[in-house]
């Protein structure tokens, strides 16, 4: 019988496929088979965590608790980061809507300056002098 | 008769061919390029001045008119706060010396670039000053 390929031993990993007579015979499929399974023990085995290293991670977050401001930090620079992102928004936009509103032509903006140069008064006062001049 | 009617034509005519009072476009108007010889790169300077003063212009001609506004609406205002109607009139007299000073100094940029022939030309046609008004004689006692 032939051995195993490399796609039944995929197959027998994730349980599709039964060990057959042929890997109960054979020394080499069957040590392949022992390889593998050690392997999957492995890299599926939570890793040790030492009693040290989770006080300390403990001491950490009380710390960080305590300090209260410091734990703030993070949103902190969230909130900053959106208002300058903000900031940048408006300035590349502002500019262009004041480009966009209607121009004046230079035709009615003389005529405009002339008259503001030629009138003394205010327009305010203007009911007022008119009684003098009737 | 014949005499009156030839100085009124000459009136009109000397009034057809004044210019309006105050600033305007002078170096816009074709007559008055030619009239003054303008060269290319005269006229090049002169657009280029005002092409530079004219965002200033703008602002100065809106707060001037924004001023004249505020103390409009101080004017109507009632019971009339004389506080805040004394700083209106401070606004609009800023504004108003803001628009002498700009349009001063435009006026004077344009004149460098003129030559004095130029400048001369350009005074003939500005409309002459009214006459003085006849003062009234006060009775001696």
């Amino acid at each position: 019988m032939k051995h195993w390929t490399e796609n039944d031993f995929q197959n027998w990993l994730y349980g599709l496929k039964d060990e057959d007579q042929h890997v109960t015979e054979c020394a080499d499929c069957r040590a392949e088979l022992g390889r593998l399974q050690v392997e999957r023990r492995r890299l599926t085995e939570e890793p040790e965590v030492s009693a040290d290293f989770l006080a300390a991670q403990r001491r950490s977050i009380y710390n960080r608790l305590e300090q209260g401001p410091a734990s703030n930090w993070a949103a902190w620079r969230w909130v900053l980061s959106t208002a300058m992102l903000l900031a940048i928004v408006f300035g590349l936009t502002i500019p262009r809507w004041h480009q966009a509103a209607p121009a004046i032509s230079d035709d009615q903006l003389f005529r405009d300056l002339s008259a503001m140069e030629q009138s003394a008064e205010p327009k305010a006062i203007a009911p007022m002098h008119d009684l003098f001049e009737q | 008769m014949h005499r009156a009617i030839l100085l009124l034509l000459l009136a009109a005519a000397t009034l057809c061919a004044q210019m309006p009072k105050g600033i305007y476009q002078w170096w816009n108007r074709p007559e008055i390029r030619r009239d003054l010889n303008l060269s290319p790169q005269q006229q090049r300077q002169i657009q280029a001045t005002v092409k530079q003063f004219r965002p200033h212009l703008v602002d100065v001609r809106e707060a001037v008119e924004r001023a004249e506004v505020d103390l409009q609406t101080q004017f109507d205002h009632d019971p009339v706060d004389e506080g805040r109607a004394n700083q209106a009139i401070g606004r609009l007299i800023e504004a108003r010396s803001d628009l002498t000073r700009t349009l001063s100094e435009l006026s004077l940029k344009l004149r460098v670039v003129l030559t004095e022939k130029q400048w001369q030309e350009l005074q003939r046609r500005r409309p002459l000053p009214p006459p003085p008004a006849p003062t009234e004689a006060v009775p001696q006692k």
